[in-house]
């Protein structure tokens, strides 16, 4: 029988955890390539919030790596924007709730909102 | 927080479809929306210093708002719906929810709890039982507004509440509908058993502790009599 001690069992699961930090860095290269450079640091800030808020599984993870696309992620401006962190902090749901009503009715109220609060200054006459 | 989820509950754009099975009569529905809204905005808004005495609060805010869009009258009804018929959670008016359970179990397993000595109970107290437990047209139109979008107000509500459509555990739309179902409950029970005979309502009693013997997994420390129930009923 093969005796497996507990810091070996530790060292497993963090070479585990480590794989997937690299393969969610890899997928947003993958995905962003212009954002390549960025890719380790926003993995690195969206696990230190997934710690947070009770997210384990790796496409939720990912999930929240696609939202510092936002403009000043975590701190996006506007009504809904600001709501953001509440429905991610709500740790009373599911994750899979949490990115469900994200997905469905947060989201796009947040884009329609920076494309509103945005357009003004794409618009004003350059030079 | 019993008072603000009460007002939240009543200022949202779901709730006003339902105001009247919820037992919100008193007012027009866009003048009670409009009284729960603007206690909510003014409650959300005041400095935080002033927050150490939210129930007190947001109750004052609400029913002055009420009054100033109905009458001292709304005020009053509104405030005894507050009172008497906002569940929070199965710890407000413990009782009603102890009768409900007992009398929706000896409904669905009545076939189960035969056996000596069987409280005989009419059928037509059985039926009038059943159609008060019945609340397949509260489903259906919490169903239909599961389909239908999302408001503005009610989405940040939720979000600030932290509700969640999309979760079992924090189903916004499931207290809503819990809310409907305690108020038919206790609203209607006290009319129906005015027409029962005394010894018909012994015969419930009796069916009720039946039930609650059947359903031994259901805590009840302590089981009150109907008529102790319905001495204690809520105004009409």
């Amino acid at each position: 029988m093969m005796i497996v001690e507990e810091d070996q069992v530790r060292a497993l699961a963090w070479a585990g955890w480590e794989t997937k930090r690299r393969e969610l860095a890899a997928r947003f290269t993958r995905e962003h390539p212009d954002l390549a450079d960025e890719a380790d640091r926003v993995m690195r800030f969206a696990c230190d919030i997934a710690d947070d808020i009770h997210f384990e599984n790796a496409d939720d993870i990912y999930a929240l790596m696609e939202l510092s696309l936002l403009p000043g992620w975590p701190e996006v401006p506007g009504r809904w924007g600001r709501l953001l962190p509440h429905v991610l902090a709500n740790r009373d749901a599911t994750p899979a709730a949490r990115l469900e009503l994200l997905r469905r009715e947060v989201l796009p109220r947040v884009h329609e909102e920076l494309r509103t609060l945005v357009s003004p200054i794409s618009r004003r006459p350059q030079g | 927080m019993r008072v603000c989820a009460a007002v939240a509950l009543v200022s949202l754009d779901v709730s006003a479809r339902f105001y009247t099975a919820l037992g919100l009569t008193d007012l027009e529905p866009p003048l009670l929306q409009r009284a729960a809204r603007h206690a909510v905005s003014v409650h959300r808004e005041q400095p935080f210093e002033r927050q150490h005495r939210p129930l007190a609060n947001m109750r004052a805010l609400f029913l002055d708002a009420v009054v100033d869009a109905g009458d001292a009258t709304a005020g009053a009804r509104v405030e005894r719906w507050l009172d008497h018929y906002f569940v929070r959670h199965l710890e407000d008016h413990r009782p009603w929810h102890d009768w409900r359970y007992c009398l929706r179990h000896a409904n669905t397993a009545f076939e189960e709890l035969r056996g000596p000595p069987m409280p005989i109970v009419s059928t037509k107290v059985m039926t009038q039982i059943a159609s008060l437990l019945d609340t397949a047209d509260i489903d259906e139109g919490i169903e239909s507004i599961r389909q239908a979008a999302i408001s503005d107000w009610d989405l940040e509500m939720f979000i600030r509440r932290r509700q969640n459509p999309f979760d079992a555990t924090t189903d916004p739309y499931f207290s809503l509908s819990f809310q409907a179902e305690c108020f038919r409950f206790m609203s209607g029970l006290p009319r129906l058993a005015e027409g029962w005979p005394a010894e018909e309502r012994r015969s419930v009693d009796a069916l009720a502790l039946r039930a609650l013997e059947h359903m031994r997994s259901y805590e009840v420390p302590g089981f009150v009599p109907l008529a102790d129930l319905l001495s204690g009923a809520p105004p009409s």
